[in-house]
């Protein structure tokens, strides 16, 4: 090798170097990249009771998540708890009565106009859900307004999800006309997605006289999309997750009850559901439509959420989860297969 | 009940709620329950509001400004049998409902039903669910096309839904092998549907003392009143349905007197099937 070859051709140890500080390169815009991308804020109280100082705890959520009481006074906020299918005989696979009137309480406080409301998305009869789940008595004593979202007048907007085939997405008036919807989930393991949190509760945003029962349309254009083109698509959203007495193994309808004492709140609802399913002992990664909705409505990456209040992981106590091919690989570690 | 059919008959636009949009289910019910309680007249302007928004195909949607979904084609068929001079509209409509049939699957494991069999769905595009399919085999039978495979296989789906130990809910009967909760409302109807049919089934007889068990003071309007209708189809109409119907009627008054509530209790009120049109049976 001449002088001349020397100076033209990089040696092997010049290579090296220009590689390391490519992949140094790379690797620098990744972390500036992550630095850049945008955090979300998800709050945890542990040791929490129905009949406990609910209201103060989701106070302490909001403002920890950096809302404060003029960021409601004069606007419309629409509660939306989870009820399903509900039953008596089944207290733990709908949201808490006491959960949904402390909310309701401190949006009040706040200034705002609160009204709860549901779509059912397995009865018809929607006054029956009511009743059966304690909410009808309770929103009766607390002079809540119900809106029964599956009757009532809708309207049509442009999905900015777009990730199902679904053009559009049909809402509920009070939806549409509401300044925040607040997702009031039940903790629960859900046999086809592993989890239903505050982003699948939106589903009963949607209004059965367009959908069904069950709103099936959503179904055949994708459970994971449809779950992330609904949360796209509504209003600025919150949530206020009934972590208290929780359902794990056959759920969101028959499981088991698991007590668990938590209250969680967020602005972001992918990242406040991925939290939870940490706690769950399930890899949010894996839940499709967390997936789906990562970097596209928030972040579910560990180290893009800041904890506030209670850390997750000393909260870890994995659900029972089915024995299910499709839902084998969800689960981190820990945690008991049933059947 | 007097009271409730005053009320309907003063009622120009029926909705779920008192100040409620208007819509075609609440519609059908008022204008069955004031053809059936005698009330002609007020039937028939119901009847035209109907046709009125029946669409060129013969369907008629749930609400009047979208051009979907339209399972409320079976109720305008019962509310137009109701009435005198809707021949053409019973047509179209019946046409409709035998062109339109919900999305079939192959058999799957991982549920308890057939998928197979051909129903009605609640939305253009998805599967037959329970309460649609209901719905139209009422109105098949009413327009007296009760022989007619498509009403055949319509009762067969009925059936095939029903849960194990009786009572039926939106259509689910096991789900990963698990069994999935009974609903009164939804077995009601499925009773109705299933009034008049040769069944041996263990399920019929399973689902009617579910719900005779299930019809109590706190029974919510709308299943009180479907549950009614079920059992009555079946002769088996409670003893105690009047006090249960008073009682539900006063809720209502106090909550603002929802037409499609009142209907339900109106026709729940009617001690036997002479609510239920029916035409002369038309051998397909």
């Amino acid at each position: 090798m001449n002088a001349q070859q020397e100076n033209t051709n990089p040696n092997r140890r010049t290579f090296l170097a220009a590689s390391g500080l490519a992949i140094a390169g790379f690797a620098g815009t990744k972390l500036i990249g992550n630095a850049l991308l945008p955090k979300a804020e998800v709050f945890i109280a542990r040791h929490q009771r129905y009949d406990g100082p609910l209201v103060q705890t989701i106070r302490d959520g909001l403002a920890a998540c950096g809302l404060a009481p003029a960021h409601f006074t004069n606007k419309r906020v629409l509660l939306k708890p989870n009820l399903v299918e509900p039953t008596r005989l089944i207290p733990h696979m709908t949201t808490h009565p006491a959960v949904i009137i402390a909310a309701a309480e401190v949006f009040r406080t706040w200034g705002a106009t609160v009204t709860v409301g549901e779509a059912p998305g397995h009865v018809r009869d929607t006054e029956m859900a009511l009743v059966e789940s304690g909410v009808s008595e309770a929103l009766d004593d607390a002079r809540l307004k119900f809106a029964d979202l599956n009757y009532e007048e809708v309207a049509w907007r442009v999905n900015r999800g777009r990730l199902s085939p679904l053009k559009g997405i049909y809402f509920p008036r009070t939806v549409c006309e509401a300044d925040f919807v607040v997702s009031i989930p039940k903790m629960k393991t859900h046999h086809w997605v592993g989890i239903t949190c505050s982003m699948k509760n939106f589903y009963g945003t949607l209004p059965g006289i367009k959908y069904g029962w069950p709103k099936n349309v959503l179904h055949h254009n994708g459970i994971p999309e449809t779950v992330v083109d609904i949360n796209a698509t509504l209003p600025r959203s919150l949530a206020i997750v009934d972590g208290i007495d929780c359902m794990e193994g056959d759920g969101p309808i028959m499981g088991s009850l698991k007590r668990m004492g938590l209250v969680l709140v967020g602005t972001n609802l992918p990242a406040v559901d991925a939290t939870a399913a940490r706690i769950m002992g399930i890899r949010p990664e894996r839940v499709s439509y967390l997936a789906l909705a990562a970097d596209r409505l928030g972040p579910i990456a560990e180290a893009r959420i800041t904890q506030r209040g209670e850390r997750w992981q000393d909260l870890v106590s994995p659900f029972q989860i089915l024995d299910e091919p499709h839902l084998r690989g969800l689960r981190a570690e820990g945690g008991e297969l049933v059947s | 009940m007097d009271k409730s059919i005053k009320h309907l008959r003063s009622i120009d636009c029926c909705g779920y709620r008192a100040d409620g949009a208007w819509a075609a289910e609440p519609t059908t019910l008022a204008c069955l329950a004031l053809a059936t309680h005698g009330e002609h007249t007020a039937a028939e302007r119901l009847a035209q509001q109907l046709a009125d928004v029946q669409q060129s195909n013969g369907a008629v949607t749930a609400n009047s400004e979208s051009d979907s979904p339209a399972w409320t084609t079976s109720l305008a068929i019962l509310a137009w049998l109701a009435c005198e001079g809707y021949q053409g509209n019973i047509d179209r409509a019946v046409e409709w409902t035998l062109a339109t049939h919900g999305k079939p699957a192959p058999r799957n494991p991982q549920i308890g039903h057939d998928p197979t069999i051909l129903g009605w769905s609640w939305a253009a595009e998805t599967h037959a669910w329970m309460e649609p399919t209901c719905m139209f085999v009422i109105a098949l039978k009413a327009a007296g096309l009760g022989d007619h495979a498509r009403t055949r296989e319509g009762v067969r789906l009925v059936t095939d839904r029903l849960l194990p130990t009786g009572g039926s809910n939106f259509g689910s009967t096991l789900v990963l092998g698990q069994p999935t909760l009974p609903q009164v409302q939804s077995t009601g109807l499925a009773m109705l549907a299933l009034a008049g049919e040769t069944n041996s089934d263990p399920r019929v007889e399973s689902s009617l003392r579910y719900l005779a068990e299930n019809l109590i003071p706190t029974t919510t309007t709308a299943s009180l009143s479907y549950g009614l209708l079920g059992l009555t189809a079946h002769n088996r109409r409670p003893p105690h349905a009047e006090a249960l119907l008073a009682g539900a009627w006063e809720r209502e008054v106090d909550r603002g007197q929802s037409a499609y509530k009142l209907a339900l209790l109106a026709l729940a009120s009617v001690p036997n099937t002479s609510w239920l049109p029916s035409r002369t049976e038309i051998h397909a």
